[in-house]
């Protein structure tokens, strides 16, 4: 049951996603005096995620079990699951991305390491620091010496 | 073909070429070695620095990634049990059993120079085949181009893993996202609700990133994976202990040249690829083999024949690309977006009008597979100690990785969160077991299927019996609606067999 409430959930993301689509195709101009023009295969597409998200959706509601991927966990015993971890995670990664232009790589970079290694992953303050440095000295150099990306300076400009 | 080659070697040979060849085989061993990492990942987080790479150096690198990968899945499918890449999951099967009773260097020894056989075999049917079908290409018109894309599509939902429905629900989802930005005819805006990050449409480095690497990092977070070390079966000591003996050297020399003809071959069909390749040489070597018991226990036909064929399909693999514009699988797919990135799109007239790239590419290849048997024989001890690094130091490094890899495209922020938002589709649709590849293909087939599609409509005046009158485009519909159709014509065959059989035991009244 637990997982047709899964295929349920994830059918009915699809199939809402294929409608969105298929209402903002209908907005734009499907034909045109030479054929079709920017509307048409958007739709054309909106139709195929539809129907297939239907099918998904029936066969969630019917019970029946799809043919799933075998992604087995990569170690024995099942996969319980954190979503706190996620959730930080996802916390993190924004404040990363968003900071990285304005404040700069040498400082969100270190900040953003330590948090993750000491306080998501609760690594030790010495593995840390190692881990840490070591990423932004290799990093650094691999990215803006020897492939010549441009790291974004921010408060140190 | 002789000075074709002779100017590839040119190309391939030259120190920056080597050393970017050198860098990606070993980047792709250290990545294949950790599991759940492939070469799809890595070379989605490494894209973006092919920037600054002219085409045939970023090419040549990110093939080396390619077969590196291959090669690193191998080593802990062999020594832990564990495939660090799909098409490496067979040899778990002998490998592992063979690294049991103390012969794991040997195993990785003949995966090794298998691996090494095969490519060099794949390389030199690729600089055969691919001119030769680049010509047959160039007879391709628009509906021709459409069919072809949409064989292409049909393949990789029916030969991929998965569910077929929601193998479809992907690739739609595929092609609804190659639509935001400019329609490919008219040049009219879609979807970008007014936001000018959106009108050059998705980048292709910042879906891969955000669905292999934030997506696939934020799904083990959630499990909480945390692989402590594993004791390792058997670590070979010295470069004997990787050699092969004569009799292991017999049995395996037709599984290998049978692996690497299967692989070539299976590398060519879209949705095929290593994958298919691995698996469909276990079961010829097993069938073939005089003591199939044995397979399963160690048997050393079981590694050598898969590890060719995987080898063997990364070179096929390119055939479809490099001569009709078509990646047969992700990893090719990604390899496409490097080549569009650079502002070249792969097709028939690559040979023609870059012979230069492509020579170079075969070139490479054939030396990637030299620098990979030269690398990973005395190196293998060392790549091992990697797979103890436990995945609560790596996922923040890939991170960070990912997140440079982002901003490095242009410079602009918005990259980095349209990263971000993909990362959070890539994990939702891990967690609801949607298969991320048909999704990818479909987005790097979607422009150029549109656009056939477009041209092939206003060439008829609007009929679809275009597709249906012109002889190649004909012979390709056929071959989808027989792809299509004949699983639900066998499962009604199915059905019909066991109603009559049924009803044959019914006891007479």
């Amino acid at each position: 049951m637990i997982k047709n409430r899964k295929e349920l959930l994830g059918a009915a993301l699809f199939l809402g996603s294929g409608l969105f689509l298929g209402i903002l195709s209908l907005r734009l101009h499907l034909w045109g005096r030479l054929g079709p023009t920017e509307g048409f295969f958007p739709l054309l597409t909106a139709g195929v995620i539809v129907v297939a998200s239907l099918v998904v959706l029936v066969r969630s509601l019917d019970g029946s079990r799809p043919r799933s991927e075998t992604r087995e966990p990569l170690q024995g015993g099942g996969r319980s699951e954190s979503p706190s971890r996620v959730w930080s995670y996802s916390f993190l990664l924004l404040f990363y991305g968003l900071l990285l232009e304005p404040v700069g790589f040498i400082i969100v970079t270190p900040c953003f390491l330590t948090v993750a290694l000491r306080f998501v992953e609760r690594q030790s303050w010495r593995r840390t620091v190692l881990i840490g440095l070591a990423s932004i000295v290799i990093s650094y150099l691999l990215f803006s010496r020897f492939l010549g990306v441009p790291l974004p300076r921010g408060l140190l400009e | 073909m002789l000075d074709n080659l002779i100017l590839g070697f040119h190309v391939a040979l030259s120190f920056s070429n080597l050393a970017l060849c050198f860098l990606g085989c070993l980047l792709g061993t250290v990545i294949g070695i950790l599991p759940g990492l492939g070469p799809v990942p890595t070379i989605a987080m490494l894209l973006p620095l092919t920037y600054k790479l002219d085409l045939t150096s970023a090419i040549i690198m990110l093939s080396g990634i390619y077969y590196g990968a291959q090669y690193g899945g191998t080593i802990t499918s062999i020594l832990l049990k564990i495939p660090g890449e799909a098409s490496t999951i067979v040899s778990c099967f002998d490998g592992y059993q063979m690294a049991l009773q103390g012969r794991g260097g040997k195993a990785l020894g003949i995966a090794a120079f298998g691996s090494f056989i095969a490519g060099t075999f794949g390389t030199i049917f690729l600089g055969l085949l691919a001119p030769v079908l680049s010509q047959v290409a160039l007879m391709f018109g628009p509906p021709e181009y459409a069919a072809l894309m949409t064989l292409g599509l049909t393949l990789v939902v029916y030969l991929g893993r998965g569910s077929v429905p929601k193998a479809i629900v992907m690739g739609g989802v595929g092609l609804a996202l190659s639509t935001i930005g400019m329609d490919p005819m008219d040049g009219m805006e879609r979807f970008t609700f007014g936001s000018i990050y959106l009108m050059d449409g998705i980048n292709i480095a910042t879906l891969g990133m955000g669905i292999f690497g934030i997506g696939e990092i934020l799904y083990m977070a959630e499990g909480g994976e945390n692989r402590s070390a594993r004791d390792i079966v058997t670590r070979p000591r010295n470069m004997k202990e990787l050699l092969p003996d004569k009799n292991e050297w017999r049995r395996s020399a037709m599984p290998i040249a049978r692996g690497s003809i299967t692989g070539f071959l299976l590398g060519i069909l879209p949705g095929g690829g290593a994958l298919l390749a691995s698996f469909g040489s276990y079961a010829m070597e097993k069938k073939l083999s005089r003591h199939p018991e044995k397979f399963g226990g160690g048997a050393i036909e079981g590694v050598a024949g898969p590890e060719s064929a995987n080898n063997a399909a990364t070179s096929g693999a390119f055939i479809p690309l490099l001569t009709l514009g078509i990646p047969s699988n992700v990893v090719m797919a990604l390899v496409a977006g490097a080549f569009i990135l650079h502002g070249v799109i792969p097709g028939p007239l690559i040979i023609k009008d870059h012979p230069q790239v492509f020579w170079g590419i075969v070139a490479s290849m054939y030396v990637g597979n030299i620098i990979l048997l030269v690398l990973n024989v005395p190196l293998i001890r060392l790549f091992v100690k990697i797979i103890e690094v436990p995945y609560a130091i790596l996922s923040p490094l890939i991170i960070m990785i990912c997140i440079i890899g982002a901003f490095s495209i242009n410079n602009n922020p918005m990259d980095v969160l349209s990263m971000l938002i993909f990362g959070g589709l890539g994990f939702l649709m891990r967690k609801f077991d949607y298969d991320a590849a048909p999704l990818l293909l479909a987005f790097i087939l979607g422009p150029i299927l549109e656009k056939s599609i477009y041209q092939s409509l206003v060439i008829s005046h609007g009929s679809p019996l275009i597709f249906f009158t012109r002889r190649i485009s004909m012979c390709l519909v056929a071959a989808i609606l027989l792809m299509i159709f004949s699983p639900l014509f066998g499962r009604w065959r199915n059905r019909r067999r066991a109603r009559g059989g049924s009803m044959q035991e019914k006891p007479l009244a």
